[in-house]
């Protein structure tokens, strides 16, 4: 199953996200409405809005509104990233410069800004405060996830509870936002919505773990970046946790974060070490144990067609390769 | 919550704020140039005037929005790929410090409900940054006059927003915010003029400070 098959069966609800976007980042400032439309036109895969559209059809039809919510979520997305390129010093993303790249640092900062106030004012039309409430907490803990993020970089002392936390923080967590605020757009009832908002956690983890493997088995032109990358800008994440328990290799990092800017340092063999070893393999089964969990919450979800469209992303998103 | 009516001073204000709300990973140093004294007091001067009953948690969304605005102001504007690693590391931090306090922001107020107060602020700061682009991008080219008009709505935003809010009389105090908040400021958006056409715009300036001296 691939994703376009779920767009396929919700392409006309697609479609009205898309030009929701489209109109609501449409700046009288032209220069914000050209760096918005530079970040929509590099693509994405959307997830966060059709798992909002998905949700929604636990529920009664409300859909002016879901498609509100569903772009909400997208742009919260979309303001994430052009910031994270001016963090992480991006030039490239998805094969295209980044704004901060085709512009500037300031250009990315304030579009991002803007989006951000753009899409609570997209909000306006909720009375219910339990939206405000889940996207608000969802976006304080992006923000702490990441300062963290940078705090533990280059720090090989960490442990599974850190990289679990952050990986919630950073990704889960707005995956799980958009079930359940699609579920609460659509009045769906609170045993319904509590699952769907696991099942978007889980779904989030096991994606993030999977981002994390692909970041070591995958290819430079898949990933549109050096193999390891974030081994080498200094993130552990799973598979390197699973690797650093054999001695060898955790002195190894350990020599290359403390010497990272010695010229002679090099960490490509760990790297390829860690590609081969059993590292990734146990990090896979943490993934699938994640979509298990999440396997596990649709069955006890209403049967309604839309239950097998979020098993089918579930696998679809275990399996990918890119 | 930092309480508004109880705290006289703003630098004991400002204190308590950067203690309480700083991620702990975070220097207190990188507050330095933010959220400035005389921010602090318009704030509250004009909020306990309103006699809002939500002042508290309004005072603390804003001080959490001016810092979270200001200190995005800090982040060098240009993009340099080989810029010195402990500038690089600062101006990640800024760029994440400012979106950890504006989702503080809107925290706050959408957890105490406030939410037609949410969205009134949302507009103007959605303004704000309209305008620094406009600032930053040089849209009226040599028309000084029109930029600095921009970059006292960009420093008063907040303040204005909350003088539309509350229907406060802003004739009597307009022309005070301004002169304390643009013009005795050490605004960086001043600065971005100034670089562009040194003689110019200190005539420019001149002239607004005399337009805003004479509606006091």
């Amino acid at each position: 199953m691939k994703l376009a098959t779920a767009f396929k069966y919700m392409n006309k609800d697609i479609q009205q996200v898309e030009k929701q976007i489209k109109r609501v980042t449409k700046a009288e400032n032209t220069m914000i409405q050209s760096a918005s439309n530079h970040l929509l036109t590099a693509g994405g895969k959307r997830i966060r809005p059709i798992f909002v559209l998905i949700s929604s059809k636990f529920g009664s039809d409300n859909q002016n509104k879901i498609i509100d919510v569903a772009v909400a979520l997208e742009l919260i997305h979309m303001a994430s990233l052009v910031h994270d390129d001016v963090i992480d010093h991006a030039m490239v993303r998805r094969g295209k410069p980044t704004v901060n790249k085709q512009w500037d640092n300031g250009t990315a900062v304030y579009t991002g800004d803007y989006i951000f106030a753009r899409t609570l004012e997209l909000l306006k039309s909720f009375d219910d405060n339990r939206i405000h409430s889940v996207l608000s907490n969802t976006i304080h803990q992006l923000c702490i996830g990441e300062i963290e993020q940078i705090r533990d970089k280059f720090e090989i002392n960490q442990n599974y509870f850190t990289y679990f936390r952050r990986i919630k923080r950073k990704t889960a967590l707005l995956i799980a936002s958009s079930t359940q605020m699609g579920a609460i757009a659509a009045n769906v009832d609170p045993s319904t919505e509590k699952l769907l908002k696991l099942y978007g956690y889980y779904i989030g983890m096991s994606y993030q773990i999977i981002d994390d493997i692909l970041d070591f088995t995958s290819t430079e032109k898949e990933l549109g970046k050096p193999v390891g990358s974030d081994l080498l800008n200094g993130h552990i994440t799973l598979p390197t946790l699973f690797a650093i328990e054999d001695k060898k290799v955790y002195h190894a990092i350990q020599d290359y974060f403390n010497n990272k800017d010695h010229p002679s340092m090099n960490i490509n063999e760990v790297i390829l070490h860690i590609k081969e070893s059993d590292a990734i393999e146990r990090a896979y089964q943490i993934s699938q144990k994640f979509l298990e969990k999440a396997f596990n919450t649709v069955n006890q979800l209403p049967d309604i067609e839309e239950k097998r469209l979020l098993t089918d992303i579930a696998h679809y998103l275990g399996e990918r390769k890119f | 919550m930092i309480k508004l009516i109880n705290l006289e001073n703003t630098e004991d204000i400002r204190h308590k704020f950067i203690t309480k709300y700083k991620h702990s990973h975070i220097s207190a140093s990188l507050y330095d140039e933010v959220l400035s004294n005389k921010q602090i007091s318009w704030f509250k001067r004009l909020l306990i005037e309103a006699e809002t009953p939500s002042a508290n948690q309004i005072f603390n969304a804003l001080l959490h929005m001016q810092t979270s605005l200001d200190i995005h102001d800090l982040v060098d504007l240009k993009t340099n790929e080989n810029m010195a690693e402990d500038r690089s590391q600062t101006n990640q931090l800024q760029v994440l410090v400012g979106d950890f306090h504006s989702s503080y922001f809107y925290r706050l107020l959408s957890q105490q409900n406030l939410l037609e107060e949410l969205y009134h602020f949302i507009e103007k700061i959605k303004e704000i940054n309209d305008l620094k682009m406009s600032v930053l991008h040089n849209y009226e080219g040599h028309d000084m006059e029109i930029q600095l008009k921009h970059i006292e709505k960009i420093h008063i935003g907040l303040i204005e927003a909350i003088i539309s809010l509350y229907n406060l009389p802003e004739k009597e105090v307009k022309s005070k915010i301004i002169d304390e908040l643009v013009y005795q400021s050490d605004s960086c958006w001043i600065k971005i003029l100034t670089d562009r056409d040194h003689l110019l715009s200190h005539r420019m300036i001149s002239l607004r400070k005399q337009h805003w001296s004479l509606t006091k």
